[in-house]
């Protein structure tokens, strides 16, 4: 276990540390292995400890670790969704990036992801730092602001559509107060994406705001008195005792969003279905298009392969920046 | 009482604050707008959900629209099957979750830590990237359009195993020593100790498998092609906008109802799941 | 612990097995000659009475029972090739005119069966079976049919004072009737980016296609370029509405009396005068700068799957659905306008709209079917997709068909 515990780990590990510093308020009472301290047991419980995990690894492998290796197989080939298939080594990825609107879809996805990451961190954390002890009735801001967040996207879009619509509410309301029209939000080149951005900022900031909100609780108090007693504004307190207290936990949230954020598709596909023209299409909706309607599983399997790879890249990346603003206790 | 803030000595604090409450209060307001205004609309005849100036109740408050979802289009076909398919997905999660979680804390066997290194990888894969190949597996084995493609391909997913560790690993020593010395072996420990132990997480984990299922989209979308038999929610809601034209009022009610089961959840569990997320990373979006 | 484990066990295995089952019964695994599975698209609970009525009369006449498997519309024909594919393809299937071309290699051409089976062709609507050909195969009967028309809101042209627009009325008639809805204060037509749409309001301004008649893309054609220029025009100087993502907005507009009239079919005709608070009226597309035909036809049909196992039952069932006694019926219950020449009387004295036969034999005259392609699936979510910047003026009609071109040679 013990490289897991350590900065170099893989990733996904360090997601873990992550978690464990993020989360003070779960008592760690036993932190170190049982079996450490019995070394009798290892023979006998060996068979027992496989047997457990087996049905959990075995359906790991089948449905994921298969799968995502036998992607990497398809996208060097040419599948059609029906008929026989052959060996075309890179020439799908030599067609994608080849295709003008492959740019178009990554590009969109990029400045998706750079509107709402921040929008979704500033909000969530403005609100978190907000609904202090202090708040009266703040489990009922909470839940309320958390709603959005566990229903299902779905339904959360089709309410949207119809506030953004010509005519619809934010149009009405437009119309009978101010007497202008408010812009066609997503029939139109400039709005689309903020329409699309907003939606989703509204539909998924809860949760982080939960994450930052409880991370919050957890500052000692005494720390905070301290700071106060020196004669610390509120801002500065909280950039100076509470913003490096609760770090780990930004960075927690910071690369989940983002990991999520480059997969977007279901606000985009049913607000817009891409338009107008390409301006709001994203990857994951490139792939589906590519593979589901053009019926190319190659070539959407590459398309997924180069997303993961972007996915990758930029976990790697924050992991790599995490240092200089991360303060692990 | 805003966090940005600072501390003028000549204002009155308490009226500061009350400013502040009701600047909370709107904020939440206007937060809750969309949904609000989706309860009124699926309360109004078709032909007024679209006015100018709007309006937020229509002329009669049409319960029948609720009725009417369901002749519409076979609505509580798709919950039976979303009900049906989050609750089998979650069982074998759960189950599944449990048994590994254990093995990875209180267990030791020959390659743990290399099996568990590789759990943890799988969460660096974002689902929408296996879709494609999980399409292609589903048709080499005839599974595409059936109700255990819906369930089977998700339900796996690592996170649970880490969850259900971080906890094991909570758990003193002493107790199942206890257990041995009343002669109970590895599967009774796990069963009569271990897993009445774990019950708080695992409801966590349960709850959370629940919503991921219920809310789904994409995979149903992919994999469902006799919609009308075997549609789930969402994918049952996105079939509203049919042919002849949407029939808002009804899709809000349907939208409300597919709400309904996990705003009762987070009403009902809110502690259990605030804690459920802050230690785990769980529902994450 | 043991018995609670064992109950959500069994519970788990009930549930299962209560899903499996459930669900199974409408699965086409397993079809028989005397069970098949038709493949339709479903929207809302009265068209599914109909379609399980017509189902019910192929089993009373003798033939194979027959179970629905249904779709919403939007869904329908992303689903149907990965289906027709499978081992287990539904063998009865419903397609568009618009969409045979797409599907012919997945369909049956059925000639030979009609042949066979003594079906006199010639009962149905021209327009309506020559839609279902693909290079002279015939692959579906048609068991609707109709021109794309304008749905006008009566009170509406009376209130802003214009005049009731005729069938075979002109542009110079179209742009009088705008301008006094401007003089009114209101928008007069409800902008659509729907190919059928879009296609059928351009042939009759100015005659620009961008499927030929052969049924050959021509993307690039200058004159369809023009007609999206004009449609913007409309949109620009006030008598259209800008055009939306959705593509139902033209009829919610027209529903809440916001405009004046839209563009649909005869098949949405009997629904929309149901659903609408005022006396609906109908006339034809505006003819402009063309003297050829002024509106696409389009219609709907039942084939039978390649992979059907059971060719000639699905034949005969196909025969019984778009029978003369059939038709009739959905005729007679306001369904689609019916493919059919000698079931079309009963829908007119159905309709009970004013002028509804005259209106529509006028645009059936001026009218000539939309002509399928392999690629027009993917040319309708191209224009859905950008249509709205043409009309909306963000970009030239030129600039949008060459977009549309770049991606359609992919």
């Amino acid at each position: 276990m013990r490289a897991v515990t350590t900065e170099q780990a893989a990733p996904a590990a360090q997601e873990v540390v992550t978690v464990e510093v993020a989360a003070p308020d779960t008592a760690v009472a036993v932190d170190e292995e049982p079996d450490a301290r019995r070394p009798a047991e290892v023979g006998r419980r060996s068979w027992w400890g496989a047997a457990f995990a087996a049905p959990h690894s075995i359906g790991l492998a089948l449905f994921t670790v298969v799968p995502i290796v036998a992607s990497l197989v398809v996208s060097f080939m040419n599948w059609p969704m029906i008929g026989g298939h052959t060996w075309t080594g890179l020439e799908n990825y030599r067609r994608l990036f080849d295709d003008p609107v492959f740019w178009v879809v990554v590009r969109n996805t990029a400045e998706y992801v750079i509107l709402y990451v921040p929008l979704n961190l500033v909000v969530s954390l403005g609100l978190a730092a907000w609904l202090t002890p202090r708040i009266r009735h703040r489990h009922i801001f909470r839940v309320l602001f958390f709603i959005p967040t566990i229903t299902p996207l779905v339904a959360n879009v089709v309410v949207w559509r119809m506030l953004y619509q010509p005519d619809g509410l934010i149009d009405a309301t437009l119309q009978s107060t101010l007497g202008g029209h408010a812009p066609n939000f997503l029939a139109d080149d400039t709005w689309a994406m903020f329409a699309v951005v907003a939606m989703s900022v509204w539909a998924g900031f809860g949760y982080n705001m939960l994450i930052f909100s409880a991370a919050l609780d957890a500052v000692p108090d005494s720390q905070i008195e301290a700071a106060q007693l020196d004669g610390a504004s509120a801002w500065r307190t909280f950039w100076h005792v509470k913003f490096p207290a609760i770090s780990p936990s930004i960075f927690f949230a910071t690369m989940m969003t983002l990991i999520t954020s480059f997969q977007v598709f279901t606000q985009p596909f049913l607000l817009t279905k891409g338009g107008p023209g390409t301006e709001t299409e994203t990857l994951v909706q490139y792939i589906y298009n590519t593979g589901f309607q053009n019926q190319q599983l190659g070539l959407a399997s590459a398309g997924a392969w180069v997303l993961f790879v972007i996915i990758l890249g930029i976990t790697a990346v924050q992991f790599l920046g995490q240092k200089r603003w991360v303060h692990y206790e | 009482m805003s966090s940005g803030g600072t501390r003028t000595s000549g204002a009155a604090p308490r009226v500061r604050r009350a400013i502040g409450y009701l600047i909370l209060c709107l904020i939440a307001l206007a937060f809750m707008a969309p949904l609000i205004y989706m309860v009124a609309t699926s309360l109004k005849p078709e032909s007024e959900t679209f006015t100018t100036p709007p309006t937020l109740w229509g002329s009669a408050l049409r319960w029948q629209n609720y009725t009417d979802v369901f002749s519409y289009l076979p609505f509580a076909r798709f919950i039976l099957n979303g009900v049906l398919v989050a609750a089998v997905g979650t069982a074998i999660n759960v189950t599944v979750a449990a048994l590994s979680g254990y093995a990875f804390s209180r267990l030791r066997w020959r390659g743990r830590n290399v099996v568990f290194l590789l759990f943890l990888a799988t969460l660096m894969i974002p689902q929408d990237v296996l879709v494609i190949p999980m399409y292609v597996m589903m048709q080499n084995v005839g599974w595409v359009d059936t109700v255990q493609a819906l369930i089977i391909p998700w339900a796996f997913t690592a996170l649970g195993a880490f969850l259900l560790r971080q906890f094991f690993l909570t758990v003193p020593q002493e107790l199942d020593d206890a257990a041995r010395v009343d002669g109970a072996g590895t599967v009774r420990t796990f069963l009569s100790v271990m897993v009445p132990l774990a019950r708080p997480t695992l409801a966590v984990l349960a709850v959370f498998t629940f919503i991921s299922y219920w809310n789904s989209f994409l995979w149903p979308l992919v994999i469902v092609n006799d919609v009308n038999a075997r549609a789930t929610i969402p994918l049952g809601l996105q079939a509203f906008f049919g042919q002849q034209g949407n029939e808002w009022s009804l899709v809000m009610a349907a939208s409300v109802i597919s709400m309904l089961p996990t705003v009762i959840i987070l009403v009902l569990l809110q502690k259990h799941l605030v804690r459920g997320i802050v230690t785990s990373g769980l529902g994450g979006r | 612990m043991k018995r609670r484990l064992l109950v959500g066990v069994t519970a788990a295995a009930a549930a299962w097995g209560l899903l499996v089952g459930c669900s199974s019964s409408s699965s086409t695994s397993n079809q028989s000659k005397d069970k098949l599975v038709w493949s339709m698209w479903i929207a809302g609970s009265s068209d599914k009475a109909a379609w399980q009525q017509v189902a019910k009369s192929v089993s009373a006449q003798g033939g194979p029972k027959v179970t629905i498997q249904g779709a919403p519309f939007n869904d329908y024909f992303t689903k149907l090739r990965t289906q027709l594919s499978t081992g287990s393809a539904p063998c009865i299937v419903s397609i568009q005119s618009i969409r045979a071309a797409n599907y012919a290699d997945v369909l049956r051409p059925i000639d030979s069966y009609a042949k066979k089976g003594g079906l006199d062709l010639s009962e149905f609507d021209t327009t309506a079976l020559n839609g279902m050909k693909v290079d002279g195969k015939l692959y579906a009967l048609p068991y609707d049919t109709g021109p794309m028309l304008l749905f006008y809101n009566k009170d509406l042209f009376r209130q802003v004072g214009a005049e009731e627009p005729k069938p075979g009325w002109t542009l110079a008639d179209f742009t009088a009737a705008a301008a006094k809805f401007k003089a009114a204060g209101k928008k007069m037509f409800a902008s659509t980016v729907t190919d059928m749409n879009l296609e059928s309001m351009i042939l009759g301004y100015n005659g620009g296609r961008v499927i030929k008649a052969d049924g050959t893309l021509d993307p690039s054609n200058p004159t369809f370029a023009k007609g999206l220029d004009w449609l913007s025009s409309l949109v620009k100087n006030g008598t259209a509405t800008e055009a939306s993502a959705d593509s139902d907005a033209p009829s919610n507009s027209f529903v809440s009396k916001k405009v004046g009239m839209y563009l649909d079919g005869p098949w949405s005709l009997l629904d929309q005068r149901d659903k609408v608070k005022f006396p609906i009226g109908v006339t034809t597309i505006p003819t402009g700068h063309t003297s050829g035909p002024a509106t696409f036809s389009a219609g709907s049909g039942f084939g039978v799957s390649r992979q059907c196992a059971y060719p000639d039952q699905a034949f005969k069932a196909i025969k019984t659905m778009t029978s003369q006694k059939v038709l009739t019926t959905l005729a007679r219950q306001g369904r689609a306008f019916p493919g059919r020449t000698a079931a079309q009387q009963t829908w007119y004295e159905n309709a009970d709209i004013d002028g509804v036969e005259s209106v529509l034999k006028t645009a059936q005259k001026a009218s000539t079917p939309l002509p399928g392609n392999k690629q027009s699936d993917q040319l309708q979510q191209l224009f859905s997709q950008y249509g709205i910047q043409a009309v909306n003026g963000q970009q030239s009609g030129a600039e949008t068909m060459k977009s549309i071109a770049g991606q359609l040679g992919q």
